[in-house]
């Protein structure tokens, strides 16, 4: 049945139902509907009188849906395409602005100062405005719980103002970075070099000035709107943090101005902790709550808890032992030590390595002896300690790793180097002494016979010209007590030896002198540690002993050190022993001496004509005592003024002097004229010690000096003549050695006030343009009596403060200081007096001197200037 | 390292540089955090506190003593402390990070 026709049917049957009216009505209204289904039908088709498949109405209507949805659609991508273009080229513009630095205001300084000054004037009128709308509750308020400005109470000129201010830090930071960045990029380095350094320079030098000057320089600004009380007092605060204690608890004072910097962490710690009220009271004041709550955190949790004995189970001393001896394997196996001899240059290469293992050793005994101290402090003390040097020190990482801070002072103790040598153990004489450096001279090779008890390798120069060259070997370096602060240096800077040196003077025309390869019957006490000495062009090993020796000296009543006394002895006077001062030693005349010396063994080949050298007694033991450029195979008496002569084994012998010897080697003469005297370095002697009085040799046991230091003994009268050819550029004329003696610096460059320019330098410049050697000589002596200085046992006094900013110049303020300070603060005023250099004061504008960086200036202008430096 | 320098060297982006700017930057810091809270501190300390304090910055008095002082004078010193470290860390980094 046609579906119309049903339909019809349908509503004919339903019509009967209703009524007419109703009936019509409907019947309309379908009619109505199925004109607009055709009409709809016709619209959807487009070619509705073409014949089409037949869609049900749903797919009719669906496919109008979709029809419509797909231009929606379509219109939609279309405006969102546009759109992404227009972003994309918004940010390509903006990209190229930014690269272009159109995007950021050009700094100007003069716009940054009026910013500054704009915004600090309103703050001041704000605060004005605010204190004098205040209600007396509020005021009130204020003075308990204090004035914090909340950001809603800001106005919006204010506001402005800081944005203006804060645009401009902005603009000047980005244009030092862009600065930074244009030097960086024209000096070719790599980009992740260049990436790197902006890095840096921008977190400190940008960060300093952006933030912190700014900071300082608006606080000031900002200070001129308090009332004058609170202004002054202010100042005073400022100045109080920046400046020394003046206290007289001089064991305080040095603590009071590193807890000052401790004081800067505690106010900045709270960017990272809430510190309550209740916390800081129980810790007893600010700096020992921060301090503890640094240590108890900072700490590792096994040290802490374990102190310092469980520190000791947790990092055992064998360890570092253990990897310095894994590292010496490793280096012997580089060198194939014991399969072959080495040549020089491999044994001075491997020398210079194993210094190195032996000073990273050392590095880390440091490290881990300040590691334990701080573990004990973490129990105790911990008040007195500065935060910043626990920040510095205590990390276990930085111990574990080995690092050290700057500046730290490494003394290095013996190490058994000659087993590692190839060594030939022979022993000819049992009395021999026990160490023999034996240089062959014209081989290019040195060899090194080493007994058993012998533990040391001293300098060896060797010159490789062999006959013509000199080869020294020089005792052991024995430094007694009074030495620490009466030694020598072998330049200017001196050490405080006050009274004349052996009047001895060089001729200079035949500066040989030979000592006989073989020296029998001569006694050595305890080990003894020659070291060869060469002449200027020859080749140097490398001292490798920078480090502490204990060394045997037979007692002056016993065998024959000399004192101090003897030293100073002229030539002509009658010979005293060291225990003169005592009342107690028997004096001799050169002739008793002589006599003393009778019956015991003789050198070889003495006194061989034009060959001979004469010394006196006193020339003799200071050339015997002090490493003296004597050679072998040559010749040489003792003379004195009065005919004496002696044998240099006579007088060993005498004096059961320690000393060893080289073979073949070119001889230096040093004949006495009686008048001059000479430095250490004009005797050829670089690095050796200045005989023990006998009074000071309270031990049998002391400790040799580091050598490697060129130190001088600067004669108060007479002329100076260099023994050795290549004469040290720090020697000093007889006139500049008065001057200095009187204290007065030489050939400084005065400022209008008549005060030496000041030239301030940094650890590691070398402002004064000396040659390697000689800074190597100053880094050298520096250690040296910096160790000396503060021992082991001090170092932790000298660690805190060496490389602290301002420190010197608050050290050469103080009247007085304790003990373990008061060598330092003689040695700075010694530096300042001597050379005029003033040390800065820390101050908010600047960091100022730090005590390491005072000396090692000091030392360089000194030795520039030939300034006398006295430990 | 210490962990309240390390923290700060953290929040401060610091702590990839040599300890020896660190410890410049953290000296810095606390210099101009310790101005900012004294010049609050002060406004709040009668005058004759304030001359207290002035006396005992003749005396050159110990840092433990001046804190213990200012502790005393005022309630909130912590507080005011930790505010203006805050301040100034919210307003370094604001600051640098707009530069490079």
């Amino acid at each position: 049945m046609n579906e119309d026709l049903r339909k019809k049917i349908e509503k004919l049957t339903l019509a009967q139902n209703l009524d007419r009216a109703k009936f019509d009505e409907l019947s309309q209204k379908a009619d109505s509907l199925l004109a607009k289904k055709k009409e709809i039908q016709n619209k959807i088709s487009k070619k509705p009188d073409e014949p089409k498949p037949k869609l049900t109405l749903d797919e009719q209507i669906k496919e109008a849906k979709d029809r419509v949805f797909a231009d929606i659609n379509k219109k939609t991508d279309e405006e969102l395409e546009k759109i992404r273009k227009e972003q994309e080229e918004a940010d390509k513009k903006a990209a190229e602005e930014k690269e272009s630095g159109k995007n950021k205001k050009e700094w100007r300084e003069e716009d940054l100062t009026k910013a500054r000054t704009e915004y600090a004037e309103e703050f001041k009128k704000f605060m004005a405005e605010r204190k004098k709308k205040a209600g007396f509750f509020k005021k009130i308020g204020r003075k308990f719980f204090g004035s914090k400005v909340k950001e809603e109470e800001l106005t919006e000129e204010l506001k402005k103002l800081e944005g203006e201010y804060n645009k401009n830090i902005v603009a000047f930071g980005n244009k030092m970075f862009a600065d930074k960045k244009s030097e960086l990029e024209k000096s070719g380095a790599t980009k992740e070099a260049i990436e790197l350094q902006l890095e840096r320079f921008k977190k400190t030098d940008i960060f300093n000035k952006v933030i912190i000057e700014e900071q300082k320089e608006l606080n000031a600004l900002k200070a001129e709107n308090l009332p004058p009380k609170e202004r002054n007092v202010l100042q005073k605060a400022v100045h109080w943090y920046f400046s020394p204690s003046k206290s007289q608890d001089t064991k305080q004072q040095i603590g009071k101005r590193i807890a000052k910097t401790a004081i800067s962490i505690a106010v900045t710690a709270p960017i990272i902790y809430a510190i309550t009220p209740a916390a800081i009271a129980a810790a007893g004041g600010f700096a020992s709550y921060l301090a503890i709550r640094g240590v108890r955190a900072g700490l590792s949790i096994a040290a802490t808890q374990l102190g310092r004995s469980g520190f000791e189970k947790i990092f055992k001393k064998e360890k570092i032992e253990e990897k310095r001896k894994a590292e010496e394997k490793v280096l012997a196996e580089k060198y194939s030590l014991g399969e072959k001899e080495l040549s020089l240059d491999q044994l001075q290469a491997y020398k210079k390595e194993h210094a190195k293992i032996l000073e990273t050793e050392q590095k880390r005994k440091r490290n881990r002896l300040i590691h334990k101290s701080l573990v004990s402090l973490g129990f105790g003390g911990i008040t007195s300690l500065s935060l910043t040097e626990i920040a510095h020190n205590l990390t276990p990482e930085q111990v574990l790793a080995g690092e050290v801070p700057q500046g730290t002072k490494v003394t290095i103790p013996h190490e058994d180097i000659q087993s590692k040598i190839p060594v030939e153990k022979t022993v000819e004489n049992p009395n021999v002494p026990k160490e023999e450096i034996i240089n062959k001279t014209g081989q290019g090779q040195t060899e090194i016979k080493i007994t058993e008890d012998n533990s040391h390798v001293a300098p060896i120069q060797v010159n490789p010209e062999g006959a013509e060259g000199n080869t020294h070997i020089a005792p052991k370096q024995i430094k007694p007590d009074w030495a620490e602060e009466n030694t020598e240096s072998s330049s200017p800077i001196q050490t405080n030896s006050e009274e004349p040196q052996a009047p001895i003077e060089n001729t200079g025309e035949n500066p040989q002198a030979t000592i006989p390869p073989k020296l029998e019957n001569s006694s050595l006490e305890g080990n003894e540690t020659p070291a060869t000495e060469g002449q200027a062009e020859g080749r140097e090993i490398p001292e490798t002993h920078q480090n502490e020796t204990t060394v045997k000296i037979k007692n002056e009543n016993n065998s024959g050190t000399y004192t101090e006394e003897e030293y100073k002895l002229k030539p002509n006077e009658k010979i005293i022993t060291p225990t003169e001062k005592t009342s107690e030693t028997p004096t001799y005349t050169e002739e008793e001496y002589k006599l003393k010396t009778e019956g015991q063994a003789q050198p070889e080949n003495i006194n061989t004509p034009g060959q001979t050298n004469t010394y006196t007694e006193e020339e003799y033991k200071i050339k015997t005592g002090e490493q003296p450029k004597v050679s072998t195979n040559q010749h040489m008496t003792t003379e004195n003024e009065t005919g004496s002569t002696y044998t240099e084994e006579e007088y060993r012998v005498k004096n059961a002097e320690q000393y060893s010897q080289t073979e073949q080697a070119p001889a230096t003469e040093v004949e006495n004229q009686g008048a001059g005297t000479y430095s250490e370095k004009e005797y050829g002697i670089s690095d050796k010690k200045i005989p023990n009085t006998q009074e000071n040799i309270k031990s049998e046991e002391i400790q040799t000096e580091k050598t490697g230091v060129a130190q001088t003994q600067t004669e108060q009268t007479g002329t100076t003549q260099a023994a050795e050819p290549e004469k040290p550029e720090t020697d000093m004329t007889p006139a500049e050695t008065q001057t200095q003696q009187t204290g007065a610096p030489y050939e400084h460059k005065l400022d209008a006030t008549g005060h030496p320019v000041e030239k301030f330098i940094t650890e590691g410049e070398n402002p004064y343009e000396l040659s390697n050697e000689q800074m190597t000589e100053i880094n050298d002596l520096y250690t040296e009596k910096m160790n000396k200085m503060f021992p082991e046992e001090k170092m932790w006094n000298w660690e805190r403060i060496q490389n602290y900013k301002g420190m010197a110049h608050s050290i050469l303020n103080l009247e007085k200081v304790t003990d373990e300070y008061s060598p330092l603060k003689k040695l700075l005023q010694e530096i300042h007096d001597k050379t005029g250099l003033k040390p800065v004061p820390e101050t908010g504008l600047d960091s100022g001197t730090s005590p390491k960086e005072y000396i090692m200036k000091g030392l360089q202008y000194a030795r520039k200037n030939n300034i006398k430096i006295k430990f | 390292m210490n962990p309240i320098k390390n923290n700060i060297a953290n929040v401060l982006n610091i702590d990839n540089l040599p300890e020896a700017d660190q410890e410049k930057i953290l000296a810095d810091i606390g210099s101009v955090i310790f101005q900012n809270v004294l010049m609050r501190v002060l406004e709040k300390m009668s005058e004759k506190d304030q001359n207290s304090f002035e006396k005992l910055l003749d005396q050159n008095g110990t840092p433990e003593e001046i804190f213990n002082f200012l502790n005393s004078k005022t309630k909130n010193l912590s507080e005011i402390i930790e505010e203006e470290a805050i301040k100034f860390k919210d307003s370094a980094t604001n600051i640098m990070s707009q530069i490079g």
